[in-house]
């Protein structure tokens, strides 16, 4: 198994949600490494923990709603993720998962979880392929900072 | 006024807040639950290739990708006019059968269940599958992310991706199942039918011997006397993957009982204008407003509609179980919203089962898969998703592009009991003004039963959106506002 997972989250169809993926489309171009994997997850929480377990580090793409920082990227601890069930009562979030893996002992985790917040403007309700402007214009940002991430 | 903050830091799936009206003696008037909802699917899929539809439809959740995948499939199978082949059929359902365990699962242990095998007044963050570790212990813990990765591998292994199948097509599926692939499915569905045996069993030691809790299960403000809706089979069975649409009667008797070409002459969709949500409701009974009972159309759907809306489960260990549950809790149809827990464990042991006599048939690892599509025109699939009956429907033109499209998901079809539910939970804790601390626990306890889907899909991380309840005096003056992540 490849030691570096590279995921990138999102909905390709709810429009600025989609732009984990779109940054880890553009990075394919740019990391010639083999030893790196890197995959689109059009899904969160407890099936992000099924990607990247067994991997030494893990660097997640995803968007973060924020109206006043929109288009900024950032780098999020993994203690500022979602601690609690959500409002939405089906999803497990990606902190209650890892954290239930390291109580039962799982020894698989990657070492470093580094997770890279794209901000978008507002919440994304409506059904639409491509990015707004603002958002758009991080991606070479974003992919800057990941490939800052994999050669740390 | 008063806001108490218990954790800020929620995942953000879209606004969403409670209302809870009072009268001139404080008691609850009304209750209004406001949830975003996603818009604009229908246009998005206009114009778009007929066979991309199995695809972009399981975009529209990130949780539940499954469901619209078979629901989309199986639409496509009626617009190209074919009928898949046998084998076909049972690799669906046996794939569809690896969700419903994984997705159950999930729910139980993790966010359903927790409010009640941990406590309806333990508090937040004690009512998570830490809280349920504590409780009944380390090994659990084990067994339940083993038996969630099976459900989870299942799928995979014959969707032929981990969350996204891509394996649905009109007329079958894209791949066989190989001899190697049977072996190992064999063994996980094995292992879930004992894993299911133990939840049970752990349903029973900690909730059902416990006489608080069954009071509280069947107490007035956790009970609603709805139709119910779900698929069954030719023998009245209840089924996730395929059948007729049933309606049974306050009484438990059948109502209505009709394919899914004809869904639009018995549901229809009430809009009210403080809510992007529709409330459907049986069109031969009219809308009655936020009602229960024989003259109001609102009905239930998920795993407790889906029991009572059946005459009992085609596997030996489940009809067991359900005829138990029935027992239980004072015979049929059971209407206590707290019941769906309970219900849902069963659903698990059947889907458990039935995955187990799906590999287990010499049929599941034919080649024969796929049945030649004929002329494309309209089109219906429906399917049992984990929280209910799911419905797509497709107009095709004759170069087989999408002319129109229309969903009906699982939570909108709950929509109308769980503002209902919440209201009455509400009622329980608010008494001539006095506002119980339990608010809160018991507000959310009431809609978590459904294992609701609000605004399918949006994984945006958090800016920080927990549930908001805000309750209004006689006069519209807000006089407390309670936050719960």
């Amino acid at each position: 198994m490849n030691k570096t997972i590279i995921i990138g989250v999102g909905n390709p169809i709810l429009g600025d949600d989609a732009v984990g993926i779109e940054v880890v489309k553009n990075l394919r171009n740019k990391i010639s490494n083999p030893s790196i994997d890197i995959v689109e997850a059009y899904t969160g929480g407890f099936n992000l923990l099924d990607m990247f377990i067994g991997y030494e580090k893990a660097i997640i793409i995803d968007a973060i709603v924020s109206a006043d920082s929109a288009g900024e990227v950032k780098k999020i601890n993994l203690n500022e993720l979602p601690k609690n069930h959500s409002w939405n009562p089906h999803a497990v979030s990606l902190y209650e998962a890892l954290r239930l893996a390291e109580k039962l002992g799982e020894d698989r985790i990657p070492k470093e979880i580094i997770v890279l917040a794209v901000m978008i403007p507002s919440i994304q309700l409506e059904f639409r392929e491509g990015l707004s402007s603002i958002v758009r214009e991080a991606i070479p940002k974003a992919i800057d900072e990941t490939l800052r991430e994999v050669n740390n | 006024m008063k806001t108490v903050l218990i954790d800020p830091i929620t995942r953000l799936e879209g606004h969403g807040k409670i209302s809870i009206f009072l009268d001139d003696n404080g008691n609850v008037a009304n209750a209004y639950l406001q949830i975003p909802e996603l818009r604009g699917f229908e246009r998005f899929s206009q114009g778009r290739r007929a066979e991309d539809m199995p695809q972009i439809t399981s975009r529209i959740c990130g949780v539940c990708p499954v469901a619209h995948h078979m629901a989309s499939a199986k639409a496509l199978d009626d617009a190209f006019n074919v009928e898949p082949t046998s084998t076909a059929k049972k690799i669906r359902e046996l794939m569809y059968c690896g969700y419903v365990i994984y997705d159950h699962i999930l729910h139980f242990y993790f966010l359903g269940g927790p409010d009640f095998i941990v406590g309806p007044d333990a508090p937040p963050d004690k009512r998570n599958i830490f809280g349920v570790i504590e409780k009944a212990g380390i090994d659990i813990g084990k067994e339940v992310i083993k038996h969630r990765a099976f459900g989870q591998k299942i799928t995979a292994i014959i969707g032929g991706k981990a969350t996204h199948p891509v394996c649905g097509l009109p007329g079958g599926v894209s791949k066989p199942i190989s001899k190697e692939e049977q072996k190992e499915i064999e063994s996980m569905a094995e292992s879930c039918v004992n894993f299911a045996k133990l939840s049970l069993k752990l349903f029973d030691d900690i909730v059902l011997s416990n006489k608080e809790y069954v009071d509280m299960i069947l107490s007035d403000p956790y009970t609603l006397n709805t139709y119910n809706m779900g698929l069954v089979d030719e023998n009245n069975k209840l089924n996730f993957y395929d059948g007729m649409i049933r309606v049974t009667d306050q009484k438990g008797k059948e109502f209505l009982k009709f394919d899914v070409k004809d869904y639009y002459k018995h549901i229809v969709e009430h809009v009210e204008e403080w809510s992007y949500v529709k409330f459907p409701y049986l069109k031969k009974i009219g809308w009655k407003g936020f009602k229960d009972g024989e003259d109001s159309g609102i009905y239930r759907v998920g795993p407790l509609g889906r029991l009572n809306a059946c005459e009992g489960m085609a596997t030996p260990l489940a009809d067991k179980e359900y005829k138990r549950f029935y027992e239980t809790l004072g015979g049929k149809p059971v209407n206590s919203t707290l019941s769906f827990h309970w219900a849902r464990l069963i659903e698990l042991l059947y889907a458990s089962e039935r995955a187990l006599e799906l590999i287990r048939d010499p049929e599941i690892t034919s080649k024969d898969i796929r049945n030649p599509v004929g002329e494309p025109d309209e089109g219906f699939g429906v399917v049992e998703a984990a929280r209910g009956t799911l419905i797509h429907h497709y107009k095709l033109d004759k170069n087989g592009l999408i002319e129109k499209a229309n969903l009906i998901v699982a939570t909108t079809n709950n929509a109308g009991a769980i503002n209902m539910s919440i209201r009455d939970a509400a009622k329980g804790v608010i008494k001539n003004g006095k506002i119980d601390n339990g608010l809160l626990n018991k507000v959310e306890m009431a809609f978590r039963a459904y294992d609701p889907c609000f605004a399918c899909a949006t994984h945006t991380m958090p800016g920080g959106m927990p549930m908001e309840i805000k309750i209004y005096n006689h006069k519209g003056e807000i006089i407390e506002t309670l936050r719960q992540g």
